[in-house]
């Protein structure tokens, strides 16, 4: 580890990485707006200025972009030299021109990197004296907000957005102090990955639509750490409620799945948990009265600890899998491949693979952020090539104008055209006649990845999956699933869907819509669910839970990582975990999660691991529970007196070592606990950069 | 023969075409190449000590030894004629392209040679409509006789028309069709250029230097110049003087003697004031430094810049601050809108130049004005078009002080009522 000086105070930096990243790692306080750190370095905005010296003797120096500048060992910078610090201040005074004085009605305001950058330079008197440039607006489509006076110009948007992201229609215009960006022409942003705009943009002209139709400032939000409910990814994200309806999702960093982005499905697709058709809740639930054949159907969709208590009350024998009985047989096929080959793929995989190998999934419809990982693989098979030329991997443009000769990476077998054609060395139909011409370069593949997925429904593709993981040894298998916790499900061993015919039958369908087919069969349906669904519709009892933005509970996601999500808040109608539910239709003693999974692991020691290192709800820092609420979050007495002129005492949490509170610990955590970043001076989600980048979760082997 | 570069050019406007320049011993250097390596084609250029003529007067054999040789060197090699010419006041690339196309194409095959380059372009300024329609006819010619098409292609390619398209590495942006801003320095061009590519270079009459030099050799070519460095150059003088024009004459030639000499003095009625010797991207001199030989070495020397050796002459009844505020109004809006200080804080600078010309200067705006100049120089911004913007900008406030006070106190333009403020 190279040391380099700042302010003559030695810190140890990553190999390879520049100034500005070692700078904000450290937690030191030195302002940019163009550098992120899955863009690169791009030298535009100038933010960054540091002082370079020669050596210990050099007192003048010279002012470098520190993002521009390799961290090299012994060498010697400064932050706080006068000539750096008022450059900087400088710096925002002149992007402080044309932009609006009005932060209080601003989306952005309170978690903006311009308003933090701006305080941190200290430049607060304004002496331009002539009038703002303004621009119109575009309308991006139902996801996107545009505000272009907030714009600073320092192009990370269209850097994401065409250079990461690959979407074409957003670009930047015109030139001078009157740069727009935007599309050609007003309609919604082509990309399946829009939403990152919202984080990767550090001023207010790239906002959530969604959320400020119902906003709320980012202190005012209660936030936890979750899994996106979506797909099979198992994507972590940070959900915020207020008021008792959830407000937004933003991106919750994961080294090894999601990293920096989430997919619009990801970031948008929670709307449901505020619909108004929710199940009615029923309470007390008394002990279910067994006579004769009792089935249970489990889900894909419900966490592993409601499945569980499901197969506990009706039997192994008669706990039934959720998933249709084709995906049964594929998912049945994979997971015997997976006991003898457990060594699946993650993301983090994916985008470091020297040949990707894609049966039948149109990833960026089925499995979006695997399409985006294999973007960023191609990005990183540029920055090898352009570091043989000695490019710095973070000098982003250096790479880009290098265009260094790709290796042949993506194999595809579709039928229909998809999103990533451009990107494919090779495409051949899903008959997959000539998967022979792919041998060559999966044998000599050093780290390959093979991808299928139960999406076409198809079996001689998942068996080709294995074929040529027989073949390459070295290769790692990833299969795209049909729900967000179909692994976790499968591990519990679910048969297949019954033929039901016998009249007097009771069957227990756990957060799951069955088709017509299935339900026209059935006579006495008990259904669990949050929203109503014809299945609920045909029951003879519906019993209301809670979704995922309310309850505790864990997944597995495609790759066999088990993980914990945590609700973020309860509603003033507490909707209750599935788990419970059936803990009372069961009469078990189960008083919180704990106590489940504690027979959970006994029962199957698969999850042991799992359970021993998810933190639990004895898990306490400095004595505190964590809390879900900021320090600054506001209303707390006040916030439900159209209900009730009492204050609500806060409400308690069982299940987790989280409060619905502002009190409670605040500091550094574990990175599967922390779903808000901040740090002194830092509101908005650049704070993460100090913030551990550690991995979590535990992979299962079937 | 003291004219090389343009003593055949003919005075009816026409350009020569291959016919005439083969007649005036056109395309001969290429037999003197042919029997040479092409290194010893880049020693022999890096001996004349021919410096660039696109204005920053870089030795061209050197920037031609940059570019990687041998059977490692990444190919196709690239050379590039920069005939953008949008920089103020100098027309003198465009007096080569319109009279002399098959020059250009003789000089870029040599380099080409030298450097082992396949294709070439010629990136010529949008506007240049004249240029343009004749490049394309010579090198449709050169073509036809076989000179282009054997070991080199060549493209003319008008550009979409920014000044920043000039700048060389956005001029690779521009080329490959994205947005024109410059690129990262390190890599330079020479290793990573276009396409990814090696890519030399070089301004129209640079390259148009190159067949002199091959055909009569380093010593020949040095005795060309009365300054420090060698061969002609072509001078051009702009503003209120007799007789405006351009004028190929020996590397080193003063100030004053273009001035009083070439260009016929001032206009009657017109005193001298001032003159920025290179384009508008160079310092104010003043009548201290009309006796400077105008050559890279020399104007180093003294603190300053040839920049492209066309000057414009500003007089008494001109106003400075009105001639400072129509520089800086073309520098902001050629912009490319990159980097914070040029894009934002030149609209700043215009912002008050524009003031001072409507009679709403402020004594505080002077010292934002001396700020800016001091905040655009070399090492703030992410290229050279900010620092060229500041060095009129910075000498402009140190000369014309007086005239910035007055604009104050009168509350209006001195020179308000003048026909050419
Ligand atoms: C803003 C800007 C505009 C420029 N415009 C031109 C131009 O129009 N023609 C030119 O030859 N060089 C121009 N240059 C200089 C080129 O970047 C480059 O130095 C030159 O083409 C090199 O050629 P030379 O070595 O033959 O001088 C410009 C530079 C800057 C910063
Ligand atoms: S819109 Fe946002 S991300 Fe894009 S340039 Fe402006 S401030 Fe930067
Ligand atoms: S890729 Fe899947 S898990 Fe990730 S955000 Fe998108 S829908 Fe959610
Ligand atoms: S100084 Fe910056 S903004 Fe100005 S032209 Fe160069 S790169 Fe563009
Ligand atoms: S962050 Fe370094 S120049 Fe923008």
């Amino acid at each position: 580890m190279p040391t380099i000086f700042i302010d003559n105070k030695p810190y140890n930096v990553q190999p390879g990485q520049n100034v500005l990243h070692a700078a904000v790692s450290h937690g030191l306080n030195l302002p940019y707006f163009c550098w992120h750190p899955a863009l690169g370095s791009a030298g535009a905005c100038r933010q960054c200025a540091v002082q370079h010296f020669k050596d210990e003797s050099d007192t003048q120096g010279r002012m470098v972009m520190s993002c521009m500048t390799a961290a090299t060992e012994g060498s010697r910078f400064s932050i706080n030299h006068p000539t750096a610090k008022s450059f900087r201040a400088d710096i925002i005074e002149w992007m402080m021109t044309n932009h609006p004085h009005d932060c209080p009605v601003c989306d952005e305001g309170g978690e903006c990197h311009l308003q933090d950058m701006t305080v941190m330079t200290g430049h607060n008197k304004r002496r331009y004296r002539f009038k703002k440039r303004t621009f119109e607006n575009q309308d991006l489509g139902p996801h996107i907000n545009h505000e272009m006076n907030r714009c600073i110009t320092c192009y990370r948007c269209v850097r994401y957005y065409r250079d990461v992201a690959g979407g074409e229609d957003l670009h930047a215009f015109s030139a001078s102090n009157k740069v727009y960006f935007g599309r050609f022409e007003d309609g919604p942003l082509d990309s399946e990955f829009s939403g990152n705009l919202v984080e990767v943009c550090p001023t207010g002209v790239f906002t959530d639509k969604t959320f400020r139709a119902y906003y709320s400032r980012k202190w005012d939000l209660q936030t936890a750490p979750s899994i996106c409910q979506n797909c099979s990814l198992g994507c972590n994200i940070s959900p915020g409620e207020r008021l008792g309806t959830l407000r937004r999702v933003q991106n919750r960093f994961h080294p090894e799945i999601n990293g920096y982005f989430l997919c619009d499905k990801g970031r948008f697709g929670h709307r449901f948990v505020n619909e108004k058709n929710q199940v009615k809740v029923v309470h007390p639930i008394g002990p279910l009265i067994k006579e004769g054949l009792m089935i249970g159907i489990g889900s894909p969709r419900a966490s592993l600890e409601a499945n569980y208590a499901l197969r506990k009350l009706v039997g192994a024998d008669n706990f039934y899998d959720g998933h249709t009985e084709l995906e049964h047989r594929l998912l049945s096929k994979i997971m015997e491949i997976l006991s003898q080959h457990p060594e699946t793929a993650s993301l983090e995989d994916v985008r470091n693979a020297d040949a990707v190998f894609i049966l039948g999934e149109d990833l960026t419809q089925t499995a979006p952020m695997l399409a985006l990982s294999i973007r960023q693989n191609l990005y990183k098979r540029a920055q090898d090539g352009a570091g043989t030329q000695g490019i710095p991997d973070w000098n982003d443009l250096a790479i880009r104008n290098a265009q260094p000769e790709l290796p042949k990476v993506v194999y595809l077998a579709h039928d229909i055209p998809t999103k990533l054609d451009p990107l494919v060395t090779h495409k051949i139909s899903t008959d997959l006649e000539s998967i022979q011409d792919w041998i060559p370069a999966l044998k000599a593949a050093k780290n390959p990845v093979i991808i299928a997925g139960t999406s076409l429904g198809s079996e001689p593709l998942i068996r080709m999956s294995i074929e040529l993981r027989k073949m390459a040894p070295q290769a790692k298998l990833c299969y795209v699933l049909p729900a967000a916790n179909s692994f976790g499900l499968m591990l519990l061993k679910p048969k297949s869907t019954p033929l039901l015919t016998h009249r007097g039958e009771t069957a227990i369908v756990l957060e799951n819509n069955l088709p017509l087919s299935t339900l026209s069969h059935l006579h006495n349906i008990i259904a669990i669910d949050f929203l109503e669904s014809e299945t609920t519709k045909n029951a003879t009892l519906a019993l209301g839970c809670g979704s995922f933005a309310e309850t505790t509970g864990s997944m597995v996601n495609n790759e066999g990582r088990a993980q914990r999500y945590y609700s973020v808040f309860e509603r003033r109608e507490q909707r209750p975990e599935s788990w419970r539910i059936l803990r009372d239709l069961g009469d078990f003693s189960w008083q919180n999660i704990d106590e489940l999974c504690a027979e959970f692991a006994q029962e199957f020691p698969i999850f042991e691991p799992f359970l021993k290192q998810v933190h639990n709800t004895q898990f306490r820092i400095d004595g505190q529970k964590i809390a879900r609420q900021s320090p600054e979050f506001s209303g707390r007495t006040s916030m439900y007196t159209n209900i009730s002129l009492h204050e609500q005492a806060p409400l308690q949490d069982p299940d987790s070592p989280l409060a619905y509170s502002m009190e409670g610990y605040h500091g550094d955590m574990p990175p599967d606990l922390a779903s808000s970043y901040w740090r002194p001076g830092w509101n908005s989600v650049s704070a993460f950069n100090s913030l551990s980048h550690a991995t979590s979760g535990v992979k299962l082997k079937p | 023969m003291n004219k090389p570069l343009t003593g055949h050019i003919r005075t009816d406007g026409e350009a020569i075409w291959i016919d005439d320049y083969l007649k005036l011993g056109g395309y001969q250097s290429l037999s003197v190449i042919s029997k040479m390596l092409p290194q010893d084609v880049t020693k022999l250029i890096n001996d004349s000590g021919l410096m660039g003529r696109g204005g920053a007067g870089v030795s061209t054999g050197f920037k031609m030894a940059a570019v990687p040789m041998g059977e490692k060197a990444a190919t196709p090699k690239y050379l590039i004629c920069n005939a953008d010419e949008m920089e103020p006041g100098t027309f003198k690339d465009r007096w080569l392209l319109e009279g002399n196309p098959h020059q250009l194409i003789e000089g870029m095959l040599v380099s080409a040679y030298a450097i082992e380059a396949s294709v070439a372009y010629i990136f010529v300024r949008g506007e240049y409509k004249l240029a343009i329609k004749r490049l394309e006819q010579a090198v449709k010619e050169a073509y036809s006789k076989g000179f282009l098409g054997q070991s080199l292609d060549m493209h003319v390619h008008p550009s979409a028309g920014r000044y920043i398209c000039g700048e060389e590495t956005a001029l690779m942006n521009a080329l490959e069709g994205k947005r024109a801003t410059p690129r990262s320095k390190p890599p330079f061009p020479p290793a990573i250029g276009v396409w990814g590519k090696p890519t030399l270079i070089n301004n129209v009459e640079t390259l148009c230097n190159l067949p002199h030099i091959l055909n009569h050799g380093i010593d020949w070519y040095k005795a060309l110049s009365k300054g420090v460095n060698a061969g002609t150059k072509i001078y051009g003088v702009s503003g209120h003087v007799k007789k405006p024009g351009a004028w190929e004459l020996p590397m080193g030639t003063t100030a004053r003697e273009l001035l009083e000499v070439h260009a016929g003095g001032m206009k009657d009625g017109y005193e001298f004031k001032a003159l920025l010797p290179g384009g508008a991207s160079t310092d104010f001199w003043l009548e201290d430094k009309l006796d400077t030989p105008m050559d890279f070495a020399s104007t180093a020397k003294i603190g300053t810049r040839m920049g492209t050796g066309t000057m414009i002459v500003l007089d008494d009844k001109t106003c400075p601050i009105g001639m400072l505020l129509s520089l800086e109004k073309f520098f902001k809006q050629e912009s490319c809108g990159w980097c914070t200080p040029c894009r934002d804080g030149l609209s700043w600078v215009a912002e008050i130049l524009s003031a001072f010309e409507r009679g709403d200067g402020r004594e505080a705006d002077i010292a934002q004005l001396e700020r800016h100049a001091r905040l655009l120089g070399p090492g703030s911004t992410f290229c050279a078009l900010a620092p060229g913007a500041a060095s009129p900008l910075a000498t402009g406030l140190k000369y014309f002080k007086d005239e910035f006070l007055r604009h104050i106190q009168e509350k209006s333009c001195p020179y308000a009522n003048h026909l050419h403020r």
